[in-house]
């Protein structure tokens, strides 16, 4: 399924010619991921945790296409992520963190139409997916413009968008960020049915018990590198406690004796 | 129900592309009272003209034009309208999408760069066709101009070529965008070049004869002058063919770089990671 592969991200001012004009947030070279490895398999769920800052949305945009990678190699199954592009967004389901990502002054459905059709989808079919999704996240009959939803509900409709060509791999940014405790338990329990019919899911978060709880397999990142990888029992949300707590651990353990 | 292995994925590019008007037009839709606001200020604009053609009154500069400065200027107004829209609606649907958060869940479908660019295109268009029908409308209604309907037919192709070359520069302008979020100088530059330089508002004989020079360089001179020609002076088809093939030129060479510049800007954002940022 999903093999990322000692991938290294640098982040580079742009050259003196553009600085004018290109604004970026770094003004010298920034390693935010260093030779980065790991797999997901079909129904595992893995959950990519570490601090603000630990190059976990950096590597979520290189695996959806966003973001090149300055070395390294991304693939999904046989298809490579900078020589196969367009095929590998066939194959992808993204949600972003937060409420981007959708236009609030169309509807739900109309935002999953719409997003359908983008993803490849015929029309018709585009129209009973969108009835499906909407049914199976909880979303049927509650239909209106998006800036009427709560966060909760936008979240569902982000991951409904995301299911929409019902792809082999699920990506998902925080989706949780800014949802309550119940909401956060119902998007855990969509993540474990959606990997018990077959889907690989990358989970980003930094709340240790959502990864403890959902996820198959831990990926900690701090600093752009791996600090463990593992099953979620190995890094039990009680031996950290926090994410400053994981991160005092995951450092320590990283040290000479 | 399993996860694919093998998507089909089976949506035409005229799907697609009927998609993005759909979405456009139900956001547009949303905004009720723009529509109503757009007839209010043609009537005003049109009246405006109409009151400065008689301010004008029948200048030399004038004389080989039927309908004096009024339909001198309407004519102006056609083009620099359609201008706009080729310039404007690439770079504005980028910013909003940026702003929106959408750009990016846009770019990781299998749409194509090109089908998207068409799509966005196709709602501005119509609100700006509706528009300058209306400002025709109302210049035969209310203040009694008339075109020849072969002019008009004529017409129509100079307009498609006039929007195919800005369109050019507006994707160019959207190329800045996506590196620079705001501020771009092509849809300045090229609105002044056409507003001053190219003649939409007063001949280009009255310009010193060094700006005359530059006037050939721009676009839509050659856009106005076969439209001019073809409406106003009762020229045929055959009259504008040096013109047409001058406006075919530029989009046979602009349009191809501008989406290679477009690429570029976007392969450069992935690789600055600031493919999001607004």
């Amino acid at each position: 399924m999903l093999h990322v592969d000692q991938v290294t991200k640098v982040y580079k001012p742009p050259p003196p010619l553009l600085r004018p004009f290109v604004r970026t947030a770094v003004k010298k070279s920034v390693l935010a991921l260093a030779d980065v490895s790991f797999r997901v398999e079909a129904g595992g769920i893995v959950g990519l945790v570490g601090p603000n800052g630990a190059g976990k949305t950096t590597l979520i945009r290189i695996i959806t296409t966003l973001l090149e990678p300055t070395s390294g190699t991304v693939t999904l199954d046989d298809l490579h992520v900078d020589r196969d592009g367009h095929e590998f967004r066939r194959r992808i389901g993204l949600v972003l963190s937060d409420d981007r990502g959708l236009y609030w002054r169309l509807t739900g459905r109309q935002n999953l139409h719409f997003f359908g059709v983008m993803a490849g989808l015929k029309r018709a079919e585009a129209v009973r997916r969108t009835t499906e999704l909407m049914q199976e996240v909880g979303l049927a009959g509650r239909d209106k413009l998006v800036f009427g939803y709560s966060a909760g509900m936008r979240t569902r409709l982000s991951l409904a968008r995301a299911l929409l060509i019902d792809p082999p791999l699920l990506v998902l940014d925080e989706p949780t960020r800014s949802l309550d405790p119940v909401a956060t338990r119902e998007v855990g329990d969509m993540l474990r049915r959606l990997a018990a019919r077959g889907h690989a899911v990358l989970l980003s978060s930094h709340r240790l018990d959502e990864v403890a709880d959902v996820c198959t397999k831990v990926v900690a990142l701090v600093g752009g590198t791996i600090r463990f990888e593992g099953a979620p029992a190995e890094l039990a949300a009680d031996r950290a406690g926090s994410m400053e707590a994981l991160v005092r651990l995951l450092t320590q353990d990283t040290e000479p004796a | 129900m399993t996860a694919q292995t093998t998507p089909r994925f089976a949506a035409s590019i005229p799907e697609r592309i009927g998609a993005i008007a759909r979405r456009d037009i139900t956001i547009e839709k949303s905004y009720h009272f723009r529509l109503f606001l757009q007839f209010f200020n043609a009537l005003f604009t049109v009246a405006t003209f109409f009151f400065l053609s008689k301010l004008v009154g029948s200048s030399e500069y004038l004389q080989q034009y039927r309908g004096g400065y009024f339909t001198f200027a309407l004519v102006g107004v056609l083009v620099t309208q359609s201008s706009y829209l080729g310039l404007r609606t690439f770079s504005s649907t980028i910013t909003r999408e940026q702003d929106a958060g959408t750009l990016e869940i846009l770019l990781s479908t299998p749409t194509r760069l090109p089908t998207l660019m068409a799509g966005t295109l196709i709602i501005p268009a119509v609100f700006t066709a509706v528009e300058l029908a209306l400002w025709f409308t109302i210049a035969v209604v209310f203040f009694d101009v008339r075109f020849p309907i072969i002019g008009l037919l004529i017409g129509l192709p100079i307009l498609v070529l006039t929007l195919l070359v800005f369109c050019s520069i507006g994707i160019f302008a959207a190329a800045f965008i996506v590196l620079t979020k705001k501020g771009e100088p092509f849809t300045l530059v090229a609105t002044q070049a056409t507003t001053f330089l190219a003649g939409a508002m007063f001949p280009v004989a009255l310009l010193p004869g060094t700006l005359q020079v530059f006037a050939h360089m721009v676009p839509a001179y050659y856009s106005l002058t076969a439209l001019r020609a073809v409406l106003l002076s009762g020229h045929g088809f055959v009259d504008t063919i040096d013109e047409m093939l001058v406006l075919a030129a530029f989009a046979v060479v602009f349009l191809p770089l501008s989406m290679v510049t477009l690429r570029r800007a976007i392969r450069s954002a992935r690789v600055t990671g600031t493919l999001a940022n607004y």
